[in-house]
């Protein structure tokens, strides 16, 4: 996964020219819509994947735009298993494009921690109820804009918990992405 | 039964100032703040892995037992702790852990990692130190530091299913906090820590649940709290402080193999004044006292490690410069723990021979229990010419009469008392040593900077403690025997580390150590087979853009041997090792600072190469582990 990552990012970079250095922290890109877990994977045979929502907020940096987001999502039991509830945190830098006047594309890589909450009592299953693992992320979203600040959006994200043994989880996403300018305050923390 | 006399005898020539030498010499290697932030530094033991020549290894990714390669390896926590020079002593039952030192990492202002025998402010490191500077800020201050983080290869959910797989290590969360107020005369400061660790690796956890009792795992918990007041003026300095320590609920015992499950508390409260007198007189007073509470938790073994050990020592020191010579004499007592109560003299005498040399003398003696024992040292040091600097430095030392040592003694340094006690050695007579370290440096013009050390020890007459240990499979622990030898050989080390900025935005760093023994004795080959005798790594310090740092680190540390556990790794090979391999570890760091300096977020990739490898023959497989920081201050 990490040379995909690496590759997609090069062919990004190679054919937009999106690396060029821009004005950083000048707008703040907010986007949250539904997220479903869309591929069978060892998990599944235990758990069934419920809706998730997810929010993410992008700004341009010097090359490029970093990325901070957070989704929630639910695995019910399927086997004699406890469900669990599933929190991913991460940050990620990406690069945008714009091919035509309302239609925009991205690709960014992401880096944070996966924490699942179990529904078990400890009585029936014995130890912590909770587990945080690394997990890395790659997500393609195409955007339609609708008004000057207002675009729908539609993504494919994967990513991929570094448990033993590792889980794989491709994403699909439709939500609403809006572009503000960055409030000063915010501007001149990030500064 | 043994006596209670003591002796100490050490004779050093050195020929060093290292103070004024610290940029190009080798030693002290000097870590500064911002390289402990860059580096995604959280805990103290962190340092470690930045230090150049040192080796480490842990149990559960949390205590720390470093080592300087080239020193006695038997004598694993011999290392000094010295924060704003004055020292702290950390050792209990054959263990000296870093973290235990009730100091955060926002606070300090840099550490030096001296890797030769040396004074610091009268007192005597001859197995390396650890010196930490603590800052003191402007006007009011306040910094939290909060991490956390995890080895990867947890089973995740999988661990209710069939398919669960070995549990890892789990880090912090760790929350650091300093407050700080500096007013024209006087600061005061008071900082606090909270950290956890769970070592939830099977290796360990088995063991552990032998003798911890609890609905969870057990797990490494710290928390500590420490202040500290300083009055300043035009002539003199006085600080107090005081720190406090808490472990709880798991720590392991080499001489039991086996995590006990206890209350640890260190106390550490002091005070330190200097004063500038008429006629170019300065004098310098220190009081200090370190207490080390160690509390058994109820266990199903009835295991009793209940200790309580106490160190205080008062050192007052008075210095003088005539022109182009200085003099300095000291007087200090105390209890010193184990050894009981002493009494020191110490002297110093410089003096500038022709334009360039300086020699500076130094002796210390010891009065321990109705025995004399002494320290010699002499300095000779060439002052830097253009851009080089060189210093040469021997080291002649006669520690305590090992025979003599109080059983207490031999019991703090981790054997067992109900096993010693009935055990008879051979001890030796009077352990003896001589150390000789060289060290060159340069800075070119374009910014390169090199330097080159050369250190040979050979030892008399010291005391090899070993231990022979048999595998338990009722606790996947050891039943282990201590064993005493006199052992004698020579430890040789050459180190080299190089400094370039090929570019701006680049800075590299890179160091070897290769060390060599040699001994007719079979036990002095088989304790220094212990620790690596190599290292090396490649420091890379990038700054992509303004406010964001990546720094990168590959380190190898060569190979080791645990003939200790040499009879249990091959009873139980899933559980011990006598061997641990090479290694070869890659972290990365990417900091981004926001708000000025204020902010800054940071993501460190431990072992980023996720090449599995052993920290300690009865710990846990590292592998990736990722850890994220947020640092403020106002």
């Amino acid at each position: 996964m990490t040379r995909h990552a690496i590759l997609l990012i090069a062919l990004n970079c190679a054919t937009s020219g999106v690396l060029r250095g821009q004005e950083p922290f000048t707008t703040l890109n907010i986007a949250f819509g539904f997220q479903y877990d869309i591929n069978p994977t060892l998990l599944h045979k235990f758990w069934m994947p419920g809706a998730g929502i997810g929010i993410n907020a992008a700004t341009p940096v010097q090359r490029g735009v970093l990325e901070f987001g957070a989704a929630l999502h639910r695995f019910n039991r399927k086997a004699d298993v406890p469900g669990f509830g599933a929190f991913w945190l991460y940050a990620g830098w990406g690069v945008r494009w714009q091919p035509q006047n309302r239609i925009r594309l991205g690709s960014s890589i992401r880096l944070g921690n996966y924490r699942m909450s179990f529904d078990a009592v400890a009585n029936d299953f014995p130890g912590t109820t909770t587990e945080s693992e690394f997990i890395t992320g790659l997500d393609l979203h195409a955007s339609f804009r609708l008004t000057r600040t207002k675009s729908i959006y539609g993504s494919l994200t994967t990513a991929q918990i570094r448990t033993s043994p590792r889980i794989t989880l491709w994403f699909g996403s439709v939500g609403l992405h809006m572009v503000l300018a960055m409030p000063e305050l915010l501007r001149k923390l990030l500064r | 039964m043994y006596s209670l006399g003591a002796s100490l005898l050490a004779i050093t020539l050195q020929v060093s100032a290292p103070a004024a030498t610290a940029g190009t010499s080798y030693s002290p290697q000097v870590i500064t703040a911002e390289q402990l932030a860059q580096a995604g530094v959280v805990r103290l033991g962190d340092v470690f892995a930045l230090a150049d020549g040192w080796t480490y290894h842990s149990t559960n990714g949390y205590t720390v037992d470093a080592a300087l390669i080239g020193t006695a390896p038997w004598d694993v926590p011999a290392w000094k702790l010295f924060v704003d020079s004055v020292r702290m002593d950390l050792r209990q039952l054959g263990h000296q852990d870093i973290n235990s030192v009730p100091i955060t990492i926002p606070e300090i202002c840099s550490v030096e990692l001296h890797s030769e025998p040396v004074f610091i402010d009268g007192e005597y490191a001859g197995s390396g130190a650890v010196h930490i500077h603590l800052c003191t800020p402007p006007g009011a201050a306040a910094k939290v530091m909060a991490a956390a983080g995890s080895v990867t290869g947890d089973p995740g959910p999988f661990k209710y299913t069939p398919l669960g797989a070995a549990n890892v290590d789990r880090s912090g969360p760790h929350v650091q906090s300093v407050l700080s107020v500096t007013g024209r005369a006087w600061h005061a400061r008071l900082q606090g820590r909270i950290d956890e660790h769970h070592s939830t690796d099977p290796r360990i956890r088995e063991r552990a649940r032998t003798l911890y009792v609890g609905e969870k795992d057990a797990r490494v918990f710290h928390r500590s709290v420490y202040a500290d007041l300083a009055h300043r003026q035009t002539e003199s300095v006085h600080r107090f402080y005081a720190g406090v320590v808490r472990f709880e609920d798991l720590s392991y015992y080499e001489l039991m193999a086996l995590e006990v499950p206890v209350d640890h508390t260190l106390l550490h409260i002091g005070a330190a004044a200097s004063r500038q007198l008429p006629r170019g007189w300065h004098v310098v007073v220190q009081l200090r006292s370190d207490r080390n509470i160690l509390r058994t938790r109820p266990n199903p073994r009835n295991v009793r490690l209940d200790r309580r050990q106490a160190s205080y020592r008062a050192f007052a020191r008075a210095r003088r410069a005539y022109g182009t010579r200085e003099a300095e004499i000291g007087l200090g007592g105390g209890h010193a723990g184990i050894a009981g109560v002493e009494s020191t003299a110490y002297g110093r005498l410089g003096l500038r021979l022709a334009s360039r040399w300086r020699i500076v003398g130094e002796l210390q003696t010891t009065y321990v229990r109705r025995a004399l024992g002494f320290v010699f040292s002499t300095a000779l040091h060439r002052q830097p010419v253009g851009r080089q600097h060189f210093q040469v430095r021997f080291t002649g030392e006669q520690q305590q009469i090992a025979i003599q040592r109080p059983l207490w003694y031999w019991i703090r340094e981790g054997f067992d008392h109900g096993r010693f006690a009935g055990s008879t050695f051979d001890l030796p007579p009077a352990p003896r040593s001589i150390k000789l370290h060289a060290d060159w440096g340069m800075l070119t013009a374009s910014g390169l900077q090199f330097t080159l050390a050369a250190a040979y020890n050979l030892f008399w007459n010291v005391a090899v403690t070993s231990h022979c240990a048999v595998y338990d499979p009722s606790t996947t622990g050891l039943l282990v025997d201590p064993v005493l030898r006199a052992g004698r050989g020579g430890l040789a080390t050459v180190s080299a580390r190089l400094r370039a900025a090929p570019f701006g935005v680049v800075q590299l760093f890179l160091h070897g150590t290769f060390g060599y023994k040699h001994s007719p004795d079979p036990h002095f080959i088989q304790g220094a087979r212990r620790h690596p005798n190599r290292s090396g790594s490649l420091t890379a310090r990038v700054q992509p853009m303004p406010r964001m740092t990546v720094f990168g680190r590959f380190s190898m540390a060569g190979p080791s041997e645990w003939v200790m556990y040499r009879d249990a790794a091959l009873a139980a090979p899933d559980h011990y090792a006598s061997t641990l391999p090479s290694t070869y570890v890659m972290d990365l760091t990417i900091q981004k600072r926001f708000w000025l300096n204020h902010v800054r977020l940071g993501a460190s990739l431990r072992n980023m190469l996720n090449r599995a490898y052993p920290t300690h023959p009865g710990g846990p497989v590292s592998g990736l582990a990722v850890q994220f920081y947020l640092y403020a201050n106002t």
